[in-house]
This record gives structure tokens, C-alpha cells and sequence, in this order.
């Protein structure tokens, strides 16, 4: 019971500094893609957050970036393994295009994860992954908004890219 | 962790293909992640892989598919701008 909920914590903190370092690299702080992620980002300034951090967020309800990747990796490398790693890599780039997104952040977001999964594999099994990402994602879409919103834009402004 | 040395083979040739074929078609080299267009390694490399994984599922690989399978994805991403295009937002 224990080594399973360490195995769930480790995954989670995982896919948190995965998702995260992948996103904001590739500029989702800097601009809105769409006009959702901008009314997102307002919205959250004005609850007392980071207009930086609400664009992050607004992009990733807005898109699937490297968040929604790593999810699709998980569960894709569940089903079928590393390869499955690989297809969800390619869908996740055509819902990009879907969504006005050049597909940089949520393509190789999908393959970090997948990587990062495989390396794990003797520890932790994927579905410790699937559990861990929705876990991150809670942490910041839906526990605290101003607070996140900030954290994400001083990781934004501590890795330079606003 | 045993590695499937025959599969890395496979894939390796999907990719070098889509490479070469991108270089032919005269594809921009540096990625530039502001802009729709496609270049040699994004998503060429991305789609090769993604394409040889479905086709490893649903066929099975050997040379000719995965020649077939770079030639396919290095022509897709000439063209993503076209298929794909992006809407001019907040510019």
C-alpha cells in the first residue's frame, strides 16, 4: 500500500516538472493562441494572478500542449507500449493544428513523457503516470488560481521566457 | 531492459528517409516555433515516427513501408501549412 502511493507521488511530480519545463519553453506564458486562453488569462489577473501564469493556463484548457501530452502518452503507453508513445505524439500534433498551435510544445511534450516513462519502466508502471499527470493537472487548473497563475509565471520569468 | 535492435533499425530508416526527402524538397533547415511552416525535423522526424508505429501495429515493418512511410511524412509536413493552416491571432 505505501510503495504504491510513493510510486504515485513520484509519478506526479514527474509529469508536473515535465509538463511544465516543456510549456513553458515553448512560449505558452508569452501570448494567447486563441481568443479563450486570452479571456482566460484576464480572468485570472483579475482575481488577484499573474496575467503570464493565466496564459499558461488559458492555453492549456485552449489546446493540447505538452499537459495534455504527457496524459496521452500515459495512457497510450499503457495500451501499447513505447510505439504507443509515438502515435499519441502524432495525434496530439494533428489536434494541435486544430487548435492554431504551431504544435512545438505538445509534440515533443509527448515524446519527453514517453521517454521519461520508459526510463521508469523498471519502477514505476504507466498507469502510476495516467493517475500522476491528472494529479498535476489538478495542482494547476483547479486547487488555487491566482496562486498558480504566480508560480508559473516566476518558473516563466526564472527560465526567461516572457 | 532487452532492446528490440530490429525496430531502432526500422524506425532509423523511416526518419533518415524523411530527412533526405526533406532536404529535396528544399524545406527550411532552423525550426522557428513562432511559425506554421514545417522544417526538417519538426514534424517530419515526428510524423515518420508516429506513422511507423501505426504501421508496425497494423502491418508489420520491413524497408520499402518504411522508405514509403518517410517519403509520405516529408511531403506531409512540405505541405502542413496548406492541410493545417493557422489563423492569424493577436499579431
Amino acid at each position: 500500500m505505501e510503495i504504491e502511493v510513493i510510486k504515485l507521488i513520484i509519478a506526479s511530480i514527474i509529469c508536473w516538472i515535465n509538463f511544465v519545463v516543456v510549456d513553458t519553453y515553448f512560449g505558452l506564458p508569452k501570448k494567447p493562441g486563441v481568443s479563450g486562453a486570452e479571456v482566460i488569462g484576464k480572468k485570472i489577473e483579475k482575481i488577484g494572478g499573474n496575467i503570464n501564469g493565466g496564459y499558461f493556463m488559458g492555453n492549456i484548457v485552449c489546446s493540447p500542449d505538452a499537459s495534455a501530452g504527457t496524459l496521452m502518452a500515459a495512457i497510450f503507453y499503457y495500451a501499447m507500449g513505447f510505439e504507443g508513445g509515438l502515435i499519441a505524439a502524432l495525434l496530439i500534433f494533428i489536434g494541435n493544428r486544430l487548435c492554431n498551435d504551431p504544435g512545438y510544445a505538445g509534440t515533443i511534450g509527448t515524446i519527453t513523457a514517453t521517454i521519461l516513462i520508459y526510463l521508469c519502466s523498471g519502477f514505476i508502471e504507466p498507469q502510476y503516470f495516467i493517475a500522476g499527470m491528472v494529479i498535476a493537472i489538478f495542482t494547476i487548473q483547479g486547487f488555487h488560481h491566482a496562486y498558480a497563475s504566480k508560480l508559473l509565471g516566476s518558473i516563466a520569468k526564472k527560465m526567461g521566457r516572457i | 531492459m532487452n532492446v528490440p535492435y530490429t525496430l531502432i533499425y526500422f524506425y532509423g530508416i523511416s526518419i533518415i528517409s524523411s530527412i533526405i526527402i526533406g532536404i529535396l524538397l528544399k524545406m527550411p533547415l532552423k525550426p522557428n516555433t513562432n511559425s506554421f511552416e514545417g522544417n526538417i525535423l519538426f514534424p517530419t522526424v515526428f510524423v515518420a515516427l508516429g506513422l511507423t508505429a501505426i504501421a508496425e501495429f497494423l502491418f508489420g515493418l520491413d524497408i520499402i513501408l518504411c522508405v514509403i512511410i518517410g517519403v509520405f511524412s516529408a511531403l506531409f509536413s512540405k505541405y502542413i501549412n496548406r492541410i493545417f493552416p493557422g489563423v492569424d491571432y493577436g499579431n
